[in-house]
């Protein structure tokens, strides 16, 4: 095997505990009602963007309690409406993988301004 | 990314405004460029500073019109709909927030809430009186805002936006990492053309890199409760994004000819095809 032909097998293995890593993270915010999706969806929903919700977390701060709340304003939610005709269970995999779809679009915007080309120029 | 899959975060979502703002804005199109601008201030105020910037600036002034009028709809259009008592409601939220010390927030607030203050998940270097707190997150935060905003009078719009937007995470009460994707796009292309310093890339990216792998939460959670902890390695956000801040303010100007106003042109890419972005590639080993 030529030294080229390992370095690319290098680096497509490299993307495997990346993969595992945002897969693990996906499963744990999937069981967590979606974390901070989950307060903007229940908010969504149920037309209390401000109130606590079943998304909300809460932790103690020297025997206070501080709930984390929604902070994003009222227009934000008019991306989530769509989403709220269905259950989180489907809601948070679509929206994630809009997530990621998005960022992936990004970075491929960026090489294609710059290269002309969706990916970096070979060596 | 981490946080936006495991969070449901929308920072790269948003992301798409403030690329807009910066694209319209290199190519002169500032007017445009200020709608979306006002957009995305309308999304998160943090982003306030860059039409500052664009006031500061004689020919980007217009800008500062069209993030009103940005700004202006995107409000009108969320109270339409769910009615100005929400507003007054976000308002409340905002100014109920104490919990500045949360892992993820990489700005300057969030480590001297975690180093100075109570809190859940970090051990204090030391207990200041809150009032110490604020002031010190205050001060250090208006000084690097201050001296961003007199550093991007002086450089191209490519990186102007870039240091501007990391800034103002930076500086902001509540600079959550998953918004480092606002500056992407920018620092991306800053990075391309090889103009950041390829060791505080280098450093940057392994401390936003460390930060998600599940023995940083085990270490600040469960593991090392030190104060220098906190400090260091437990606001591992913080000192990425501040390196990532260092290099946006000391990217290397263009080849002398500035092209901040305007795309690179396809002549251009012809007889240079790569750029630096080969030499910092091979740099940090992402070629052989």
């Amino acid at each position: 095997m030529s030294y080229d032909c390992r370095v690319r097998m290098a680096r497509r293995l490299l993307w495997i505990p990346v993969v595992l890593h945002l897969a693990l993270c996906g499963i744990v915010g999937y069981q967590q009602e979606g974390l901070d999706f989950g307060k903007m969806y229940f908010a969504t929903r149920d037309g209390k963007l401000y109130a606590l919700n079943p998304a909300s977390t809460e932790v103690r701060v020297e025997g206070r309690v501080v709930h984390h709340r929604n902070l994003n304003p009222p227009q934000m939610f008019l991306l989530v409406e769509p989403l709220a005709a269905w259950p989180i269970e489907v809601a948070w995999p679509v929206w994630v993988s809009l997530q990621v779809l998005v960022s992936a679009m990004l970075v491929r915007w960026v090489f294609l301004r710059r290269f002309g080309s969706g990916s970096p120029p070979a060596p | 990314m981490s946080a936006t899959v495991l969070l449901g975060q929308w920072g790269a979502l948003l992301a798409w405004p403030v690329t807009a703002f910066w694209w319209l804005g290199r190519s002169g199109r500032w007017f445009a460029a200020g709608l979306w601008l006002g957009f995305a201030i309308s999304l998160k105020l943090f982003l306030a500073p860059l039409s500052g910037w664009c006031l500061l600036r004689r020919d980007a002034r217009v800008a500062v019109l069209g993030s009103l009028l940005g700004a202006t709809a995107a409000v009108a259009l969320g109270a339409a709909v769910y009615g100005p008592f929400a507003y007054l409601e976000w308002i409340n939220q905002l100014r109920s927030v104490s919990w500045y010390w949360g892992v993820t927030n990489a700005s300057v607030w969030g480590w001297i809430a975690r180093t100075w203050s109570p809190s859940p998940y970090f051990t204090a270097v030391a207990h200041l009186p809150i009032s110490w707190v604020y002031g010190l997150s205050i001060a250090l935060s208006t000084i690097v805002g201050v001296i961003s905003l007199l550093r991007a009078q002086h450089v191209d719009v490519d990186q102007a936006v870039a240091l501007l937007v990391i800034a103002s995470l930076w500086c902001s009460p509540l600079g959550w990492i998953y918004y480092g994707w606002l500056a992407l796009p920018p620092v991306l292309w800053l990075w391309l053309d090889g103009r950041l310093p390829p060791l505080l890339v280098l450093a940057g990216a392994v401390l936003l890199l460390w930060s998600p792998l599940p023995i940083f939460g085990w270490l600040s959670v469960r593991g090392v409760q030190t104060g220098w902890w906190s400090f260091t390695l437990g606001s591992a956000y913080f000192w990425g994004l501040t390196a990532f801040l260092l290099a946006a303010y000391y990217a290397r100007p263009t080849n002398g000819v500035s092209r901040g106003n305007a795309p690179v042109s396809s002549a251009e890419e012809v007889s240079n095809p790569l750029g630096g972005a080969r030499k910092s590639l091979i740099h940090l080993g992402a070629l052989q």
